[in-house]
């Protein structure tokens, strides 16, 4: 067995609502001695599969991986090579697109779900670059902020907007933060209408780039 | 990477049955489980009452499929997909009856 942290603790980016992401690989896929809703339980087999299927899960190990136990002092990632291209790109893009105008619709017909939609966007917006920067740009980046370090590709969106789509993500996963305010859903409301037209913009690229 | 939209969109479809039913201080702002304890705290509700024991099960199968999401093809996958559902419908009419 092998365990391995990887996520924002590993990236050092860490606040005081980061949550520790945890990687465990058996030969089952099981573990009776781990509360399965805090780790990625996977086989040795599974997670071999998807290095060699260029999975962005793999690259984002491979990329960010630390490992905190092995059960035979090898380190089972840390051994592998690089993760095969990912080619999956132009495929995923465009769900994450469809992620967010499901989102933006939503918040356009009600407000009873504006968190949870905002937050939403603001994931949508972190994959979708994500994805685009490691298939398009070839360039593993799995920051929370990846959409704005993309250099010229990154999101036309002003800091107050994002700023409240990221504490619309965090109420909505860690149930931390202050409650949006009339002001904020404002804010973020104006602020989320190029994005839709910049996601279409990569979603577009990544097509024409295969 | 398909269930990630699925996932979602149950999600959507569940906080807006709740908060349309139940009226508090805060809205259910996610189907997770520190989301639900604070919704629990912030709207002084009865954490053994039928629609809280119900969420909290759906987020913890969330919470399940979030952890296996490069394995939607398993048929384990699919379980836990399929009890999302069924738990999606119980709270529905859950909150349809209060």
């Amino acid at each position: 067995m092998h365990i391995y942290a990887f996520g924002s603790l590993c990236r050092g980016e860490v606040d005081i609502g980061s949550d520790v992401d945890l990687l465990l690989l058996s030969n089952d896929g099981t573990s009776p001695r781990v509360n399965m809703q805090q780790f990625s339980v996977y086989t040795y087999e599974r997670m071999l599969e998807l290095w060699n299927g260029g999975n962005p899960f793999a690259w984002h190990l491979a990329t960010e991986a630390r490992l905190i136990y092995s059960g035979d002092r090898s380190d089972y990632i840390g051994d592998l090579k690089d993760p095969a291209p990912y080619v999956d790109y132009p495929v995923d893009c465009r769900k994450f697109l469809a992620l967010f105008e499901e989102a933006y619709q939503s918040v356009s017909n009600t407000r009873s779900t504006i968190v949870f939609d905002l937050g939403t966007i603001f994931l949508s917006i972190r994959n979708l670059a994500t994805c685009y920067a490691l298939g398009v740009l070839r360039w593993p980046i799995f920051s929370r902020d990846a959409a704005l370090r993309i250099g010229g590709k990154s999101v036309p969106i002003d800091v107050e907007a994002y700023a409240v789509l990221e504490r619309a993500r965090l109420l909505s996963t860690r149930g931390q933060g202050d409650t949006l305010s009339e002001q904020d859903l404002e804010v973020a409301l104006r602020g989320i209408s190029p994005i839709q037209q910049w996601m279409k913009e990569l979603a577009m690229e990544a097509e024409q780039y295969v | 990477m398909f269930e990630f939209v699925s996932r979602t969109e149950v999600q959507r479809s569940i906080l807006r049955v709740v908060n349309n039913a139940i009226a508090g201080r805060e809205p259910l702002f996610g189907l997770s489980k520190n989301a639900l304890d604070r919704w629990v705290s912030q709207n002084q509700l009865d954490a053994a009452s039928g629609v809280v024991s119900l969420l909290r099960r759906a987020a913890a199968e969330l919470s399940m499929l979030a952890n296996r999401s490069q394995d939607t093809i398993t048929g384990e996958y699919k379980e836990h997909a399929e009890a999302v559902r069924i738990l999606a419908e119980s709270i529905r009419m859950e909150c349809m009856t209060r």
